[in-house]
């Protein structure tokens, strides 16, 4: 019952919090925060064990169990990230409800990765999408609008193929489905599938993350990314490996087009990535470009590319939180995202630089960091599988993320400083906290990638899938091998040399930053010397063509085509009582023309 | 022994002693309304509860049916009973603090007039005095649309006369049609001689039936009155359209066609029918402007759902379409009522108008949202089991393509909920400050209660949806009730 | 343990040597081809030790500072994932040809994180440039790469060295159409002309490097030396066979010396140019070289 137990925590941890934040903000602070750490504490030491409860709510039994391995380790980045969140949101400026909304998503969403039936799957799904728009409300209304809209989309998607589901196999279990026609399965398959691409934003599903990612909280945008995308990937473990698995693991063709969705979602999220100019929408595309790896990885449903997308969704989950807090502390000095506006911070907020460098560092995934076992991991299990140009093209967007993640680090921290940030402090430690935090992670699994392969082990042993070889340090393929923990200290011995070197040249001195090359002109603030718009002006020259195709256009002309359907049905009610009648009278007559004529006729 | 006929009988009472007392006091009709609804209440519950066990049954003249004319008190009619009271009391009680409709002493006699003739419709088992509490229940709300001297008042009661006339005449020839072939006006006395009779007349008769009732319970496209009665009525009108008046016409809908007439089209007439009101009006509540308009377009949507839910007609789909019925009335006239807060105070009428209130109005923001959310039929709110249940019964019966549509409908139900849920709480500095009276909120915060407590524990009320959606669906469970016994 | 150590610096002194002479010889041969009598070969190894002897440089902060030492660090790295010629570290088995791939990114990443913090646009529209034209030929060299990878089912840069041992078995002669692309990718990985847009020294005085001078740039230089071994040894594994120390060294300067030539001659695409280039013929080249040896097994 312990996960009932934190469940009834947080709900009424959240309630508390909003109540409490009525009679002093303090409270309500003390409340949340004590809510989610103890949270934390009670799902951190649930590790390794089986836990779950039932209740009965008349109408439906609940059952919520940790079939999964994969239930804790994502539960667990669903508390670890909530705490952080939290934390760094009370620097911010939030309504009380704000509080209440992430406590209760972060319930809905430990009961949805512990769901064992569709009822509590679908419950727990709208309560993540209803808490995670309250969420996005504090920042900007449309943009949670769209949100909402769009992740309803997707949990009428799921709904709709629960009701069916239900239909054929009269259970609301949600355990492997025998007994069903292989077209039937493949759209339900496809039907589920489509709600959880909405809810981890796969092409063409994600029109909406980047209005949320940049209009929402900042502290809250760490979460939406970090733990609320998870829901989708664990949705997608769920149906591919446990629901559907029989037919999943036979089934070709779905999965090539599934990992090519992945692998396409990668790529062009990727190069719109390179040509956003506000940084928060930056990260938003690199965050559809990253979990289109993890699709491509766990679609293609070999022991190693699962492996790779369970890897990389625990990559993600590290350093797309730890990059989007390092946003928030510098939105919270600066009051802005745009990058355009930013520059040479590095001199005023060291640790979230720290934290921001080692972020891209990861996201692009050079080793020793948590971003490279997993893409490793990618292109071998590609290449074994003969899958060379989804390999390419994952290769491609990889080499994306390179272009977008200097340009963020650069325009935020290099380059020269504004002379308006010339007082500006290193953000609190409501920021700089998560940051140091997350970096354990992000180094510790980058060497040691053995410790989340070991969950992921094991379930690929329970849902009977296979296994991988390697050990807490390396990971072996039939193409090569990698060992994580020689390249760590290859890494450090190579830079104690290099640094010894370094020490070896002659003394240096500091030197103002307008004091550099300009070919003789002598400089000042008016000069633009912060080459931060159009970054990528040539390349976006070169693919202008690519660059205007945009599925938007597409949901645009069909949300003006309902508008417009809205405006003529409207006018079916005219106002006039004369054509009232003749509606009443004209559908009587229709209708005792049809019937009636069946009858005499 | 609590006998239904009470209930007729205190609220013509009620109505009279209003009628009777007003030259001398003034201002009392209001108290007066509220007592006897609040006793009609008292007696209809003690009714219901009763009823799941043994149903009750009250002849007059001694005789028993099919001879005599009775009152029937089934699980079916209980729930059905039990909305439209609550929801009257609800009204009359909010009406305590909100000042009712000029002439007020009028105003309130109508109003029990009204209940009154929707208790009956419910209880009746016999078809003519379905009839006559049809008519009372119409002509009060005529009026009650009207009462206010506004050219949006007399233009939304001129229609709802005209065309609700319509369908009340209808009906009368389809009584006479079946009266004329069986002898009897007793509902279950038809229901059982049904197979006996012409099927011509079985099928006109039907298909008047349900034109009749289609115009009631606001069905396209015999509902055009309805957006215009509801946007030019009073606000606790408007609710009581939604909550009450709408939901006995939909209670005469189901039982006639489920019990009087079961003929095999009606599953799919209804079908058809109801998920083609719930799409347009869905779609012509998108581009309203006004508040009130937009409310009524969906409050028609909300009734071609349940309508179409009904017509697939299994238990848990019964069970479904009640529950959302339930919803529905709660959610609408807790909407309605807070309009009428809204404009007895700020008297706008307008969607933008309503720009920054919730923020300004912590409690108002907080009721709208509510009302809202279950309406939409988010998780920790009751909508959310009955959304929840209609989706999974008619995913049971395979019936994709309703399954479909009525996702679709949901999504732009959302959207424009969510939009005004949005201007209610956008920044504005010159949104004004709301006078709530207490005693006013006091019924919709009870139905935010209500809401809340069956969104977290549903199978509260649930049982009670069960049993009557099984005396729905057993029809001669009925018949053997009243002729058989 | 200590007798390894010994062996590694002494390995990795012995390339930085070869880099900096390969780069000397290139200044010559580049002279003679442009009829200048042009520098010493050893002239590099005269200016990396002057530089370091100079002191009181212009510093732009910590990241400025640390991105020559990250640039050489990258390298270094690398250098001990691949075979070079006889010596084999035991770190060839224990990272394959991805690995490398990501670990040749760091040097780059250094030098650009340094050259942002000097807040001289002409550093960074360098950078810009230089990822830009990544996106071009990474692939290219990704996909030519993968060939010999697939046929020899293998990712192991050392057990492809190992199937290659001896001259006919080179993977130039099956793979020759990837081996072509690889080398055209190889020349704008190395920055040699047409495809120095990131140096571009006319345009936009020599790009990252612009603020650089003193010990950082002498470690600039450095990392440059390693990495011309880095990335002729790479291909020269891939498709050359390897060998032992002796004819490693012969193969990586011959197939350098040919870059040079090649880029001696060359002038310069715009960068915009230079990617399109990538993605129309070397791209298409290397897709060729697949298919074939797709067809082939």
């Amino acid at each position: 019952m312990t996960l009932f137990y934190i469940l009834l925590i947080l709900f009424v941890g959240g309630i508390l919090t909003y109540l409490g934040a009525k009679i002093s903000k303090h409270l309500g602070h003390a409340i949340a925060f004590t809510s989610s750490t103890l949270s934390l504490y009670f799902h951190s030491i649930l590790y390794g064990k089986l836990y779950g409860f039932t209740i009965d709510i008349g109408l439906f039994k609940l059952h919520a169990v940790a079939f999964s391995p994969l239930s804790w380790l994502i539960g667990e980045i669903v508390v670890v990230i909530g705490f952080l969140s939290i934390l760094a949101s009370f620097k911010e400026k939030h309504s009380d409800f704000y509080y209440l909304s992430v406590q209760f998503l972060l319930a809905g969403m430990l009961l949805f990765v512990n769901a064992y039936d569709s009822i509590t799957l679908f419950l727990s799904l709208e309560l993540v999408t209803l808490f995670s728009f309250f969420g996005i409300w504090d920042g900007r209304k449309e943009s949670a609008v769209k949100y909402l809209i769009w992740n309803l989309l997707g949990a009428y998607f799921i709904v709709a193929a629960i009701a069916i589901l239900y239909r054929f196999t009269g259970s609301y279990f949600m355990n492997e489905v025998h007994y069903l026609g292989k077209a039937q399965k493949l759209v339900l398959f496809l039907l589920l599938f489509a709600g959880f691409a909405v809810k981890s934003a796969l092409m063409p599903f994600h029109v909406w993350v980047k209005d949320a990612y940049r209009d929402s909280p900042h502290s809250f945008t760490a979460l939406l990314s970090g733990a609320v995308s998870k829901i989708g990937i664990f949705g997608y473990f769920l149906i591919m490996f446990y629901t559907f698995a029989k037919f999943f693991i036979g089934a070709k063709y779905l999965q090539l087009t599934l990992a090519w969705l992945g692998g396409i979602t990668a790529l062009f999220a990727g190069i719109y990535a390179t040509t956003k100019d506000d940084s928060k929408e930056l990260l938003a595309y690199s965050s559809i470009s990253q979990l289109g790896y993890v699709v491509a990885g766990i679609a293609l449903a070999t022991p190693l590319s699962i492996s790779a997308g369970a890897f990389q969704f625990v990559g993600h989950a590290i350093f797309e939180t730890l990059l989007f807090f390092t946003i928030a502390s510098v939105a919270y000095r600066t009051g802005t995202t745009r990058m355009t506006e930013l520059g040479g911070l590095i001199k005023k907020m060291p640790v979230s630089f720290i934290g921001l460098l080692f972020g891209i560092i990861a996201l692009s995934g050079i080793p020793p960091t948590v971003g490279f076992p997993g893409k490793w991991m990618l292109y071998e299990s590609f290449i074994i599988e003969g899958r060379i140009l989804l390999a390419a093209v994952i290769f491609t967007a990889s080499i994306t993320a390179f272009l977008y993640s200097f340009r963020l680090v650069y325009s935020i921290f290099l380059g020269p400083l504004p002379s308006k940030y010339e007082d500006l402090k290193e953000a609190p430690f409501n920021f700089t906290f998560p940051i140091i935090v997350l970096l354990i992670p992000l180094l510790l699994f980058g060497v040691q990638p053995g410790i989340v392969l070991y969950y992921i082990d094991r379930f690929l042993s329970i849902f009977g899938i296979g296994k991988i070889e390697h050990s807490y340090s390396y990971i072996v393929t039939s193409l090569g091998k990698f060992n994580a923990l020689y390249v760590g200290i290859v890494f450090a011995a190579a830079f104690v040399f290099a640094f010894i070197v370094y020490l070896l040249g002659g003394r240096t001195r500091k030197v103002h930053q307008f004091d550099n090359f300009t070919a003789g002109e002598v400089v000042d603030e008016s000069y633009k010397l912060h080459y931060v718009d159009d970054f990528y002006l040539f390349l976006e020259r070169e693919i202008k063509g690519f660059l205007k195709l945009r599925i938007e256009s597409l949901y645009d002309w069909l949300s003006k085509f309902v508008d417009g359907l809205g405006d003529a049905v409207r006018r079916v009610y005219s106002g006039s009582h004369g054509d009232y009648i003749v509606y009443l009278g004209f559908t009587l007559l229709l209708l005792i023309l049809i019937y009636g004529g069946k009858l005499w006729f | 022994m609590v006998n239904p006929i009470l209930i007729i009988a205190i609220s013509l009472f009620g109505a009279f002693f209003i009628a009777l007392i007003s030259p001398f006091v003034k201002r009392t009709g209001k108290i007066i309304a509220f007592l006897t609804i609040g006793f009609d209440l008292y007696i209809g519950a003690s009714l219901a509860l009763k009823s799941l066990r043994t149903p009750v049954i009250a002849y007059t003249a001694g005789f028993k049916p099919p001879f005599s004319i009775n009152l029937v008190v089934e699980p079916f009619s209980a729930v059905f009973l039990l909305i439209v009271l609550t929801i009257g009391f609800l009204i009359s009680l909010y009406y305590l603090a909100h000042p009712g409709e000029e002439p007020e002493d009028k105003f309130f006699t109508l109003l029990i007039l009204n209940l009154m003739g929707a208790s009956g419709i419910i209880m009746t088992g016999d078809l003519f005095n379905l009839f006559v509490f049809f008519e009372i229940t119409a002509i009060s709300s005529y009026a009650l649309v009207s009462i206010r001297k506004q050219k949006a008042s007399l233009e939304g009661g001129i229609k709802y006369l005209i065309i609700s006339s319509i369908g009340s005449s209808l009906f009368l020839v389809a009584i006479a049609l079946l009266y004329g072939q069986t002898g009897t006006l007793n509902i279950a006395d038809i229901a059982a001689k049904l197979p006996f009779i012409n099927k011509s007349v079985a099928l006109v008769a039907f298909l008047l039936i349900l034109v009749a009732f289609f115009v009631e319970s606001e069905i396209f496209p015999f509902n055009g009155w309805a957006p215009d009665a509801y946007q030019g009525a009073g606000e606790g009108i408007s609710a009581l359209l939604a909550g009450v008046i709408s939901k006995a016409g939909l209670y005469a809908l189901i039982r006639l066609t489920f019990t009087l007439l079961d003929l095999p089209l009606r599953s799919k007439l209804l079908i058809v029918f109801g998920i083609m009101t719930f799409l347009i009006a869905e779609l012509s509540a998108l581009k309203q402007k006004r508040v009130k308009r937009m409310l009524a377009y969906s409050s028609i949507g909300q009734m071609g759902l349940v309508v179409a839910i009904f017509g697939i007609g299994t238990i848990p789909a019964l069970k479904a379409a009640i529950f959302q019925g339930v919803n529905h009335a709660v959610s609408k006239v807790a909407l309605f009522l807070l309009v009428g807060m809204v404009i007895k105070n700020l008297g706008i009428y307008k969607l933008d108008d309503y720009k920054g209130l919730g923020r300004k109005n912590p409690l108002l923001g907080l009721l709208f949202s509510l009302a809202i959310l279950n309406l939409l039929g988010f998780p920790l709110f009751a909508g959310f089991w009955s959304k929840l249940s209609i989706l999974l019964s008619t995913g049971k019966q395979g019936l994709y393509l309703l399954l479909s549509l009525i996702l679709t409908g949901a999504i732009v139900e959302v959207y424009y909920y969510v939009r005004f849920m949005k201007i209610l709480y956008e920044r504005n500095e010159e949104a004004s400050h709301l006078e709530i009276h207490l005693l006013e909120a006091m019924p919709i915060i009870a139905m935010a209660a209500f809401i809340i407590i069956i969104g977290v524990n549903p199978g509260l009320i649930t049982p009670l949806f069960e049993k009557a959606s099984e005396a729905i669906f057993m029809k001669f469970s009925y018949i053997n009730l009243v002729i058989g016994g | 343990m200590v007798l390894k150590i010994i062996e590694y610096l002494g390995i990795v002194f012995g390339v930085i040597i070869l880099g900096l002479l390969y780069g000397g010889i290139a200044r010559k041969v580049i002279a003679r081809i442009h009829r200048r009598y042009g520098p010493p070969f050893y002239q590099n190894i005269l200016d990396v030790l002057k530089l370091f002897a100079k002191s009181n440089e212009a510093s732009h902060g910590v990241m400025f500072n640390l991105g020559p030492v990250i640039a050489f660090t990258g390298v270094l790295v690398s250098l001990f994932f691949i075979p070079l010629g006889s010596f084999r570290p035991l770190f060839s088995f224990e990272g394959d040809i991805f690995v490398v791939f990501y670990l040749l990114v760091v040097a780059p990443l250094g030098m650009a994180l340094g050259a942002g913090e000097g807040a001289n646009p002409n550093a960074t529209i360098g950078i810009a440039r230089g990822l830009t034209l990544m996106l071009g030929y990474e692939l290219v060299f990704f996909l030519s790469v993968l060939a010999p990878m697939i046929h020899h089912r293998t990712a192991s840069i050392a057990t492809l060295v190992t199937v290659q041992s001896a001259f006919p078995h080179w993977n130039v002669f099956p793979f020759f159409i990837s081996a072509f692309a690889g080398l055209i990718a190889l020349h704008g990985m190395m920055g040699e002309k047409p495809f120095d847009q990131v140096i571009a020294p006319h345009e936009i005085a020599s790009g990252p490097m612009v603020e650089y001078s003193g010990k950082f740039l002498g470690l600039l230089q450095l990392y440059h030396a390693v990495g011309i071994i880095v990335e002729t040894g790479l291909v020269v594994d891939i498709f050359f066979g390897g060998g032992n120390w002796l004819t490693f060294i012969l193969k990586t300067f011959f197939l350098f010396i040919t870059l040079v030539i090649i880029n001696a001659v060359m002038p310069r695409f715009r960068i915009g140019q230079a990617v399109k280039f990538y993605w129309k013929y070397p791209l298409v080249i290397s897709l060729i070289g697949l298919l074939i040896v797709a067809i082939w097994r």
